[in-house]
């Protein structure tokens, strides 16, 4: 998929473009010229680097010459010469991006691209660092923020976002329009011009809505070609009833989403699939959920329904793209002690893919078929339990005292309350939660008392809990309360790992969390 | 997939009905779930393009309704036929309009106030006089229930909602 997503998307919306420009008259007959590139993917490449790169011409002509061209610093070695070398400049203070773009002599239509990176070092490059702050919203409590670039596509027209939210929970990006005032992106579109819209929802009845949307995503040395993302809209769009299903919250600023978007490095290639099942390409189901919806440039109908769409149009989970460090990622933090003003941790591409991302002495927790595991808790068998730096507590059910009023989403014991939980993985094999339980110590804190401290400008927790439903009424079959939501909290004074379902990754097949 | 309920006081009647079920008179009025009475559900069913299992226990009748995405809904309908109660879980989240209805407005609004505090996501826990909505999952892995305190049957606890 990795190989072909780049080029067919680029010769996609050159079709498109072409059909829009000669009014929706009917499509010319004849053999489209397509141009691809190998290697396929975004590459980084050190100080004086070079890399060869062929394109391949298909097309009705007998014409297969291309003519390269460089956008950024570097030379290539011919202006037609096929395959051509790139040479990255000798010394590079800062990363710096770079786009070789091949266009057939047969069609100047017909392009492709590779969007390359040139790091200062090598080493690290697939490393970012993360923090924990105050963020937008100024009031945030345990979000991780990462800073990435994003490109118009084939181009170094690009723009850098702070405070993107990192979520294990989620596929994707998704990004304010707001936060990306100054590039152009195109919108993905059907057969009839119709822009493909796409619809979140979380777990807390909150949503986002937006067009899918191409970009070159660049982050530290990783480049992620081509991908698909969801533009968050701003102002008041008409939203299909479907897709706001009962409106609580449509976090369209960063006041609202508190981050300028939520960068979705997760269990899953894309958001529409779990376990190898898709769910929005009609494989599983002629009934489609509310996650795309096809709509006029004027905008959506509020009883418009939800459409299919393939995998290769679904908004990506950026890694997959990768050129090697596209099977999962680690998180790590620092500890946190109670509460902080702030932490900081990091994020690495690739799970055994580089010197500093081997797994380790890491435990491995295969997952079930809706991506979890099971917590053994005071009792309860939590047969629905994840790992999420998306959540910004220890949720799970329990007798603690709930906190009163609008907080009621915390816990509030009157004092720091130690605990202990077990998790055990699902057995492939078996199909059991049958693992080796691995006890997770805890503690969590009065947050009354967490969110007051330090004058109220604390913003990291590590003591953070909140209920998930009632303590126990999980049954084996699954209904009830049967989650143990392992927010950020987990991940501060830990390494957390993420493989990614469908990838390559050694010890286990993936999905899987590890720590 | 099989779905074994273990919690009937007095050993499960078990149905499936595939189609209109229950329907008493000519039309489907549009009401949503939690508060309606048996035609809301057979509402919801239609609205979910689903299958239905009713099993009928002392005290309550719990009408089982799968969505073709796989997503579970159970509404909970006491002997004078009134929901007091709705469960969900699966890939997807369901419509909360047509599941809850006329408890759609204080869900929205306890909601957005629990946010209003503190932005970021993380599982729900409304717990208002006439309304109690609870709510987890991450993308592609939602469950959660509904229910209104004063409804539930005499000898019914809330626990049994799920």
């Amino acid at each position: 998929m990795r190989v072909f997503s780049l080029v067919v998307l680029v010769a996609a919306l050159a079709l498109l473009a072409g059909c829009s420009s000669s009014g929706g008259g009917p499509t010319p007959v004849g053999v489209a010229t397509i141009v691809s590139l190998s290697p396929s993917a975004g590459q980084s490449l050190g100080p004086g680097g070079t890399l060869t790169i062929t394109a391949t011409v298909t097309s009705g002509s007998s014409n297969t010459g291309v003519t390269w061209s460089l956008s950024g610093p570097g030379t290539l070695s011919s202006k037609t010469a096929n395959p051509v070398t790139y040479t990255a400049p000798s010394s590079a203070s800062s990363n710096t991006n770079v786009v070789v773009t091949a266009t057939a002599a047969a069609s100047s239509s017909a392009t492709a691209y590779l969007p390359l990176i040139i790091v200062p070092s090598v080493t690290g490059s697939n490393v970012v660092p993360l923090a924990v702050n105050s963020g937008p919203a100024q009031n945030s409590s345990n979000i991780a923020f990462v800073s990435i670039t994003i490109c118009e596509p084939g181009t170094t027209t690009c723009q850098t976002v702070d405070d993107i939210q990192v979520d294990t929970g989620s596929a994707g990006l998704r990004v304010l329009q707001s936060a990306i005032p100054t590039l152009s992106l195109s919108s993905l579109t059907d057969t009839s011009g119709n822009t493909i819209n796409n619809c979140v929802s979380f777990l807390d009845g909150s949503y986002l809505w937006g067009p899918v949307q191409q970009a070159d995503l660049r982050i530290n040395g990783e480049v992620a070609g081509g991908a698909l993302i969801q533009t968050i809209s701003s102002g008041s769009p008409t939203i299909p009833s479907a897709c706001s299903n009962g409106g609580t919250v449509l976090e369209n600023t960063p006041t609202l989403l508190g981050a300028n978007g939520i960068l979705g490095v997760g269990l899953e290639p894309t958001d529409c699939i779990v376990a190898g099942q898709d769910f929005c390409d009609g494989s599983v189901s002629s009934t489609i959920p509310a996650i795309y919806f096809s709509c006029p440039s004027s905008g959506c109908a509020s009883n418009a329904s939800p459409v299919v769409e393939t995998a290769t149009n679904q908004v990506v989970n950026p890694i997959v793209l990768f050129a090697t460090d596209n099977n999962g990622s680690a998180i790590q933090f620092a500890p946190v002690s109670g509460a902080a003003a702030t932490a900081t941790g990091s994020l690495t591409f690739g799970i055994g893919t580089q010197s500093n991302n081997a797994l380790g002495s890491a435990t491995v927790f295969t997952l079930d078929s809706s991506d979890n595991f099971e917590t053994i808790f005071q009792g309860q068998s939590l047969i629905a339990s994840f790992i999420d730096s998306g959540s910004n507590s220890l949720s799970f059910p329990s007798t603690l005292t709930v906190c009163p009023g609008n907080n009621s989403s915390f816990y509030c014991p009157t004092g720091l309350t130690s605990l202990s939980a077990e998790n055990v993985a699902f057995d492939l094999t078996t199909g059991a939660f049958d693992g080796t339980p691995n006890t997770v110590p805890f503690d969590i804190d009065n947050a009354s008392t967490l969110f007051a401290t330090n004058g109220g400008n604390d913003f990291a927790f590590s003591t953070l809990g909140g209920p998930q439903g009632t303590y126990n009424t999980c049954t084996s079959t699954g209904s009830g309360s049967c989650s143990f939501d392992w927010g950020l909290p987990f991940f501060y004074g830990r390494t957390v790992f993420t493989a990614i379902d469908g990838q390559a990754v050694s010890v286990a097949t993936a999905p899987w969390f590890a720590y | 997939m099989e779905i074994h309920r273990n919690n009937s006081p007095n050993g499960a009647l078990l149905a499936w009905v595939l189609g209109a079920l229950l329907v008493v008179g000519s039309s489907l009025p549009a009401l949503a779930a939690l508060g309606g009475d048996l035609s809301s559900v057979e509402a919801d069913r239609a609205s979910m393009q689903a299958e239905i299992k009713v099993t009928q226990a002392d005290a309550y009748a719990t009408h089982e309704i799968k969505a073709p995405t796989g997503t579970v809904v159970r509404e909970y309908v006491s002997p004078d036929g009134r929901v007091f109660g709705v469960a969900w879980q699966g890939p997807f989240i369901p419509d909360m309009k047509q599941l809850l209805g006329t408890y759609l407005q204080q869900y929205a609004a306890a909601a957005k106030a629990q946010k209003a505090g503190r932005p970021g996501h993380r599982p729900l826990n409304i717990q208002e006089p006439g309304l109690v909505v609870q709510t987890s999952g991450h993308m592609r892995s939602y469950s959660g229930r509904a229910y209104d305190p004063g409804l539930l049957p005499q000898g019914v606890s809330a626990n049994e909602i799920r």
